[in-house]
């Protein structure tokens, strides 16, 4: 049936979920980042160690932030439907014409 | 947020940003993570001497034997890279001109052993300009530069130690050498 190609709006993220997932990477990027500092500084007294530790917790918040995970998708957004007759429009008459 | 394409991207120009600003931090504590000049351990001395001679151009050169011994551990900290390490020969002359040059030196990585014990050659020949070497006292100074993997490379420290004095005659030339010197003087005559 014609309904079934959907040139619209795939399902997503919704809003909510957006929200949820800018804030996780932000906090996380910068907590990971004083961390990796305090560890390579204090603990490790590696600057290599630093870098890996950082680049691990950005891994990981890669996977969780990147792809369109279904709990960023609560409050899915509703679409109109499409119609099943195209729609026309007819040019009126204007008064300069 | 509307793709994953456009999360990607706003998440990796944080990471970038934070990055810099983790870099940042590392410069500024390597400013208090450096160390004065007197932890660095430096027992080096004077060997020998190997000739001191006078070459084609009038110029004298001294080549020698050094009893290299330091230890660099407290230099590195976690933001060092690399060390370079170098020994000049400095003397006044009677113009009233100081000379040093640099007779030898090493690059220590961060991933060496930081302690140099050995005997060790001129890597670099010591050559004056004039003849001046003749009965000169010789100050051998031990400098350093570090390389840090992030922040600015803000110059030398060194110890100064052992001196030595050279001999008043040039040392005397091997035959082979002799033999060098009168065919070079025979086969380019003056025009």
């Amino acid at each position: 049936t014609s309904t079934s190609t959907r040139r619209g709006k795939k399902k997503k993220m919704d809003y909510q979920g957006q929200e949820l997932a800018e804030t996780i990477y932000q906090y996380g990027i910068i907590i990971s980042g004083i961390i990796a500092f305090l560890y390579g500084l204090l603990i490790s007294k590696d600057i290599l160690s630093m870098f890996y530790i950082f680049g691990a917790v950005l891994s990981i918040i890669l996977i969780i932030c990147v792809p369109n995970w279904p709990i960023f998708n609560r409050h899915p957004l509703k679409w109109l439907e499409r119609p099943l007759q195209p729609i026309t429009f007819e040019i009126s008459k204007s008064k300069f014409s | 947020m509307y793709s994953w394409v456009q999360r990607l991207n706003s998440i990796l120009t944080a990471a970038g940003t934070v990055l810099g600003v983790m870099s940042l931090c590392v410069a500024l504590s390597s400013l208090f993570l450096d160390v004065s000049e007197r932890e660095v351990m430096n027992a080096s001395s004077f060997q020998k001497l190997y000739k001191l001679t006078s070459l084609d151009t009038n110029n004298d050169q001294a080549l020698m034997y050094l009893n290299i011994d330091f230890d660099l551990s407290p230099l590195f900290h976690w933001n060092t890279k690399q060390c370079f390490i170098y020994i000049t020969a400095s003397y006044d002359t009677d113009e009233d001109r100081h000379s040093g040059i640099v007779i030898w030196d090493k690059i220590v990585r961060y991933n060496e052993p930081k302690n140099f014990s050995s005997v060790v050659f001129n890597k670099y020949p010591l050559i004056d300009m004039g003849d001046n070497l003749r009965g000169r006292e010789l100050t051998f100074t031990l400098s350093w530069e570090t390389t840090p993997f992030v922040g600015l490379m803000y110059g030398q420290r060194s110890s100064t130690n052992f001196t030595h004095t050279l001999p008043d005659k040039y040392s005397k030339l091997t035959v082979l050498e002799r033999s060098a010197r009168n065919r070079l003087n025979t086969e380019y005559p003056d025009y």
